[in-house]
């Protein structure tokens, strides 16, 4: 059916004489169960599918989204009209046949055929078990699956169809203990069914319990602070991934050439990652997916980049490929209703090979991050940050001692990575950002260039 | 058909089914968004969106199902795939069942007004207006990058439920947010983003009130570009209106009965509590002029405000239907969908301190010594234990009762529960912004409306790392 509405509207864009069109569309389905207090407390059901077109007119380029396709005719006149009316002006035209597809890619269907009446028993059984396990007081989250198709066509005859699944959870627990309240948090991503919801659970309210006897630690900075997958990863999310777009406008892209990170780091945007959140097999404008090293030996390789965009590129090195149509602070964060922009997929930091030691005997004595909030305000142009830390731990002889109040740790993510004594961890993990489009796979890191301040 | 007769096809439909209450929410929006960065258009985009979420109670349990279609056989579908939801949430909740508050049932249209309606202006018309404003903008020297966005939204929303209501509203909304980095001699880049908007379409930005705005933008960014870092400290503080509504915005996630229900809020039990000093009066009013502006929000209550502090006093929290049923107590007007395809929550409208007696000048005589903290990057707060940060895009010194240096690479942090004792005065006029707020992946607009606020002390701390922060005698945090 979506493939009728795009050859409508190639039709229609040659009728009324527009240079090129890119047709985008995507069908989505989305349960959702959400438990608030311990039962679930919403099961939302939710479909979601729509158009996007780029047209390009006397070298002049719009953008129109609408979800009422069967309106075609009248969306490419606007799309016409807006291109003509442009001041966008692009050169060169949308991506050519030689990335065509011609069969149907379905992709990572594990959890297409799950109804939501399995969901729902699979999680009330885990549900009514915790409510009988005092003394948990409060456990909150949810569970989503989520199925798009998408399919993206231009006028230069490029025919790209994908279907794909993905899951994510987020539960959130509350223990009262007499008068101490903690709190404990667990999270999944993954494209296959998820069996294992007690192991889920009982991680948030493990965590809850762990927060007991927390102290205050002093201020300044210490010997060394490793952190969690989740805590770099959010970090680096906010602070540092979005200076590899080309069009970000990161003060560091004029440096970058000679920017000398530690030598050990290799970060690698991977839209094919096995099994991750943002694999796909080609991007928003039809490029098709492959690994893209952006850091190697420590020294910049490249930076990320998409066919059209807001800024003529002036990096002489930029891939091509890394086009998606994203926001933030929603839950929708891919839509065919955002203008394609340039973003990372999967953004790997690539584990050592050997391991020797456990990382918190390399760490010996200092603090361990395991879960920070307030990453979203960090600055990418500079690439200072000022987090919060909602669960973190002191060490003592490589061992955990006792949980620490909150605090606030500041440092600078440019600092950090090129600092020659950053000690980078043996075992990937995958950290999706919540509201946001991004997804980073790390392992921990242990750095000594982060301050504590109260 | 139109889709008034849709939704009165929905309700009809969900009636002959066994739902307890029914209700249905229809949008039809058109948005547009022209940017400019760096002298260029970046960006000519048109969105039309319609969408349908329908929500109904079962044996007190909530199902709900939405679509961005609207043909017969989707409506059918969105009703089924509700009423199944609500019945297997039914099977496996244990806990006490729902109870709506009562609401009075309401059949009414009613529509915002402009001089320039989004829908039919042509894209020459904003591309004219932006290339002006970049004009005028863009002979700073110190300008890296600058970024126009021009955002327009004209939105029908429609409200229907099984117990009668019938309501139409019309919003409309424009807003311009300026964003450039910039830098000086140390070459070391500041941000700077801010935004102008309200309730119409971009008349608003051809007013005195607009240009007043684009040239205080204009004058700060030298300044901003030159500005030093700052010592950490503990201080006085004056916030401008923006960071005062931010401090303002993250106290009252704290006063939305969802949070306090759920127990992620310590301020269940509290209302009668001294929280703040004898200057603070908070208020949430979906009816008052700005961003966060509506007719009726999006379970059919009318619009109203609510006195969350007075005086320093707790007074109310903010409620849904559902919230103010299981506290027994009147919804307030704040529940608020991002649009229709998802269901309402307890949202912030217009949140804002109410003003006091202050000129800025007696401020900052009353501050003497201490920091102007101006215009926010950002924050985040934590509303279970309190913490909270703000990070600010500038400052000025408070010398001797008057500004001096400007200052950059600082956030404000202190906690919620005790921030507020620390108030001594507020100026008697109002500023008001447009901003937006997330809350469990959904984005509504809300008026960031504020007076200036000065505190007699407040942490702050640099943002720039390479700088040692100081030790700081943080007496407000602790666990609560």
């Amino acid at each position: 059916m979506i493939e009728l509405f795009a050859e409508e509207a190639m039709k229609i864009s040659h009728a009324i004489g527009l240079d090129a069109i890119e047709v985008f569309l995507q069908k989505k389905n989305l349960k959702r169960i959400e438990i608030r207090k311990g039962v679930i407390k919403n099961i939302i059901e939710q479909e979601r599918s729509g158009i996007a077109l780029r047209s390009i007119l006397n070298n002049q380029l719009s953008f129109v989204s609408s979800n009422s396709p069967e309106h075609i005719k009248e969306i490419v006149e606007l799309s016409a009209q807006n291109a003509r009316d442009s001041s966008q002006i692009v050169k060169g035209n949308f991506i050519d046949k030689k990335y065509i597809t011609p069969v149907q890619n379905i992709r990572d269907n594990n959890l297409i055929d799950i109804t939501i009446e399995e969901l729902c028993e699979r999680i009330s059984e885990i549900l009514i078990s915790i409510e009988k396990s005092k003394p948990v007081k409060n456990l909150d989250g949810d569970v989503i699956v989520e199925t798009e198709e998408r399919l993206i066509a231009n006028s230069e005859r490029m025919w790209k169809r994908e279907v794909g699944t993905r899951m994510k959870a987020n539960i959130l627990t509350t223990i009262q203990v007499g008068d101490f309240i903690g709190m404990g948090s667990s999270h999944l991503a993954s494209r296959q069914l998820f069996e294992n919801w007690q192991i889920l659970f009982n991680s948030s309210i493990k965590t809850a319990y762990s927060q007991q006897s927390r102290k205050k630690i002093s201020t300044g900075r210490p010997k060394g602070i490793m952190l969690s997958p989740e805590a770099a990863g959010q970090i680096l999310a906010f602070a540092f991934i979005p200076s590899f777009s080309y069009i970000s406008g990161s003060q560091y892209h004029e440096s970058f050439n000679t920017c000398k990170f530690n030598s050990n780091l290799q970060l690698i945007d991977d839209p094919t990652y096995n099994g991750a959140q943002n694999t796909f097999s080609f991007d928003d404008e039809g490029y098709p997916s492959k690994p893209r090293v952006v850091v190697s030996g420590g020294k910049c390789k490249r930076l990320l980049g998409m066919n059209f965009s807001c800024t003529e590129n002036q990096w002489k090195d930029v891939y091509l490929g890394n086009c998606y149509r994203v926001t933030s602070l929603n839950l929708d964060t891919r839509s065919y209703v955002y203008a394609p922009t340039v973003t990372a997929s999967n953004f790997v930091v690539k584990a050592r090979k050997s391991i020797t030691t456990n990382l918190f005997d390399e760490l010996g004595n200092g603090i361990y991050v395991k879960e920070i909030s307030g990453a979203q305000d960090a600055n990418y142009f500079t690439g200072d940050f000022v987090v919060s830390v909602v669960e973190g731990y002191e060490i003592k002889n490589g061992e955990i001692i006792n949980p620490i109040m909150p605090c606030f740790i500041s440092g600078n993510i440019y600092r950090i990575l090129e600092d020659p004594t950053l000690i980078i961890g043996s075992v990937l993990q995958e950290v999706t950002i919540p509201a946001t489009p991004m997804n980073v796979i790390m392992p921990d890191l242990i750095t000594s260039r982060m301050t504590i301040s109260i | 058909m139109t889709l008034s007769s849709t939704a009165s096809d929905v309700i009809n439909y969900a009636l002959k089914t066994d739902a307890d209450y029914v209700d249905v929410r229809i949008e039809n929006t058109f948005s547009n968004y022209v940017g400019l960065r760096n002298n260029s258009i970046c960006g000519v985009n048109t969105n039309l969106q319609k969408s349908i979420g329908v929500r109904v109670l079962y044996k007190n349990c909530w199902g709900f199902a939405s679509s961005s279609s609207l043909d017969n056989s989707s409506i059918k579908r969105i009703v089924d795939d509700a009423i199944k939801c609500a019945k297997k949430t039914a099977a496996n909740n244990s806990k006490p069942p729902i109870q709506l508050a009562k609401i009075s049932s309401r059949k009414t249209s009613v529509s915002d007004s402009c001089e320039k309606d989004p829908q039919f202006l042509e894209q020459k018309d904003r591309i004219t207006l932006l290339n002006n404003i970049n004009k005028k903008t863009s002979s700073v020297k110190e300008i890296n990058v600058l970024d126009l966005k021009l955002l327009e939204n004209h939105t029908q929303k429609l409200f229907l439920n099984s117990e009668g209501s019938e309501i139409e509203q019309i919003l409309i909304r424009a807003s311009l947010f300026l964003g450039s980095s910039v830098s000086g001699s140390s070459n070391f880049q500041k941000i700077r983003s801010v935004g102008f908007g309200g309730v119409g379409g971009i008349e608003l930005f051809e007013k005195n009130d607009f240009d007043k705005f684009h040239d205080s933008f204009i004058k700060t960014l030298p300044e901003i570009a030159h500005a030093k870092l700052i010592k950490p400290k503990e201080q006085p503080v004056i916030l401008n209106e923006e960071m005062g509504w931010n401090l303002c915005h993250e106290f009252c996630h704290a006063v939305e009965a969802d949070l306090i229900l759920s127990d992620l809020s310590p301020l269940n039990n509290q209302i009668g509590s001294k929280i703040g000093s004898e200057q603070v009066t908070i208020i949430d009013d979906a009816s008052f002029k700005g961003y966060g502006e509506y007719y009726f929000d999006d379970e059919g209550v009318k619009a109203s405000g609510t006195l969350i502090i007075e005086d320093g006093i707790l007074f109310d929290f903010l409620q849904t239907r559902e919230t103010a049923g299981e506290s027994n107590v009147i919804p307030t007007s704040n529940g608020r969908a991002e649009s229709a395809l998802y269901y309402p929550q307890v949202r912030q409208s217009n949140t804002f301190f109410e003003p006091g007696n202050y000129t800025f000048e007696e401020l900052l005589e009353v501050t003497r010594n201490g920091l102007y903290v101006c215009d926010s990057f950002g924050g985040n707060a934590d509303t279970i234990h309190g913490n909270f940060q703000l990070d600010a895009q500038y400052g000025r010194k408070i010398e001797k009762g008057e500004l001096s240096d400007f200052v950059t690479g600082f956030s404000i942090v202190g906690n919620l529960y005790t921030v507020l004792g620390d108030i001594n005065g507020m100026t008697k006029d109002l500023g008001s912004f447009p901003s937006y707020c997330g809350k469990n992946g959904q984005r509504v607009s809300v008026g960031a409306i504020s007076p200036q606020v000065s505190l007699k002390r407040m942490s702050v701390i640099s943002n720039i790392a390479q700088r040692q922060i100081r030790k700081i005698d943080f007496t407000g945090m602790k666990e609560i």
